[in-house]
């Protein structure tokens, strides 16, 4: 890369940064963990006027407070897998962490970047979607909270505006008699693209009877998707393979994958089929036997 | 236009001048002349540029050199003390985990950053941790091997 002169910035406070991309919009780059920034700015040849590099802002935490559960943008996705707190109470998030890209990788990503570059694949959307997750964006203007479901709109595509930074998500706290599960599908067991990822969320009464369900799904449609009916089909029904096998159809109809050179589509709606099936037995397993603190 | 960066590589203060595009390989390479650094596919799925930063390993092919002010890398070159062998470096000679050494430096490096935080780790521990370092000699065994006796030797 030779280039023209390029700014680096690197605010300290989220004011400042708004400030900063309030005066430069999509004339700046954000640099976080940069791993999907740097690949941009070489494949597709993107030279920004500026690098705002935000990976010194204070929101780098992973915490329950106010009665939810608060991930900064800047967490990295090591962390999120490293995490006592997550590993005891939102399981899906670590299961999806220790499948995402490689140690190293992990290492630098960040929780804002992939969920704001918005790949239809990106590993972390399931997970976050099955635990009603809201994205934080923050302004010079204002600041405002979209449900993670309104938050995509196509493939690299988001409601974010120019001037927007990630700032957190803030999900609700995990209920004891959840359990929840995140499982992928790929050709090899680390440094792959998910063919097919399914997240979900079970709610048990008296460890039987599914109170609620959330059921995700990543990379079988432009943007990651919540499998509504599938979730629906669920309420009220005792957790066992007949109520599972009938939602993981509905999962695999919600599904609209494309093919391409990693799977066919009808191998992936087949695929949707089995692994949501796998995740929810998974799932409420978790939520039986109480993997938690 | 140049940024100023001031880092610390393998304990030694280093003040440089970097353009905002420069990525941390090619910084450590090119203007601190530390070579054991392997630049391999500048997309971060190789692993060859692996370097600890702030102690956990990630390839600085992803990493901007500005991004990488005020923080502390490792190289393979921080690792051997007074011309002695790290035991690690040490344990991969013995084992015969090095055949065209072109993923060596990071393997050794990633194997340090386990160690550190796991003494005796189990061998899957050790598989999972070394994932992201591609051997295309195909000598995963034998690193596998001297990752393990470096651990039971360290206890």
């Amino acid at each position: 890369m030779s280039a023209p002169d390029v700014e680096y910035l690197r605010p300290s406070t989220v004011e400042e940064a708004a400030a900063l991309l309030e005066r430069y919009r999509d004339r700046a780059m954000l640099v976080a963990g940069a791993t999907d920034l740097l690949l941009d700015m070489r494949f597709k040849n993107l030279l920004p006027q500026c690098l705002l590099d935000i990976s010194r802002l204070p929101l780098n935490y992973i915490r329950e407070e106010d009665g939810e559960l608060a991930l900064g943008a800047l967490a990295t996705i090591g962390a999120m897998e490293r995490s006592d707190l997550l590993r005891r109470r939102y399981e899906t998030l670590v299961d999806a962490a220790r499948n995402f890209g490689s140690p190293q990788i992990r290492n630098l990503a960040t929780l804002g970047g992939n969920i704001g570059h918005a790949t239809p694949s990106a590993e972390m959307a399931p997970p976050l979607l099955a635990l009603d997750a809201r994205v934080r964006l923050v302004s010079a203007r204002k600041k405002r909270d979209v449900p993670l479901e309104a938050f995509f709109t196509g493939p690299g595509r988001t409601v974010r505006e120019p001037d927007e930074i990630i700032a957190e998500f803030r999900l609700p706290v995990s209920l004891r008699s959840r359990g929840t599960a995140y499982l992928r599908h790929c050709a090899r067991e680390t440094l792959d693209i998910a063919i097919v990822g399914v997240a979900c969320s079970l709610s048990l009464d008296d460890g039987e009877r599914i109170r609620g369900a959330r059921i995700a799904l990543g990379a079988v449609a432009p943007t990651p998707i919540r499998a509504s009916e599938a979730e629906e089909v669920l309420r009220g029904k005792v957790a066992e393979e007949a109520a599972f096998a009938r939602a993981a159809e509905l999962a695999a109809v919600a599904s609209r994958p494309i093919s391409d050179v990693r799977a066919s589509a009808s191998y992936r709606q087949e695929m949707v089929r089995v692994y949501t099936t796998r995740a929810l037995t998974l799932a409420a397993q978790r939520a039986r036997t109480g993997e938690r603190g | 236009m140049k940024y100023r960066v001031r880092v610390r590589v393998n304990g030694e203060e280093y003040e440089a001048q970097a353009e905002p595009h420069l990525t941390l390989v090619t910084f450590l390479r090119d203007q601190l002349g530390l070579l054991g650094t392997k630049w391999g596919c500048g997309t971060g799925d190789c692993g060859a540029c692996t370097v600890l930063l702030d102690g956990r390993p990630v390839t600085s092919c992803m990493v901007l050199a500005l991004s990488a002010d005020g923080r502390e890398v490792t190289t393979i070159e921080g690792l051997a003390r007074d011309g002695k062998l790290h035991p690690i470096q040490e344990a991969f000679v013995e084992h015969g985990a090095v055949q065209c050494g072109y993923c060596t430096p990071a393997a050794i490096l990633v194997a340090k950053a386990l160690l550190e935080e796991t003494p005796s780790p189990s061998e899957d521990e050790v598989r999972r941790a070394l994932a992201g370092v591609l051997c295309r000699c195909t000598g995963y065994s034998k690193i596998i091997d001297a990752v393990l006796a470096a651990a039971s030797a360290g206890r």
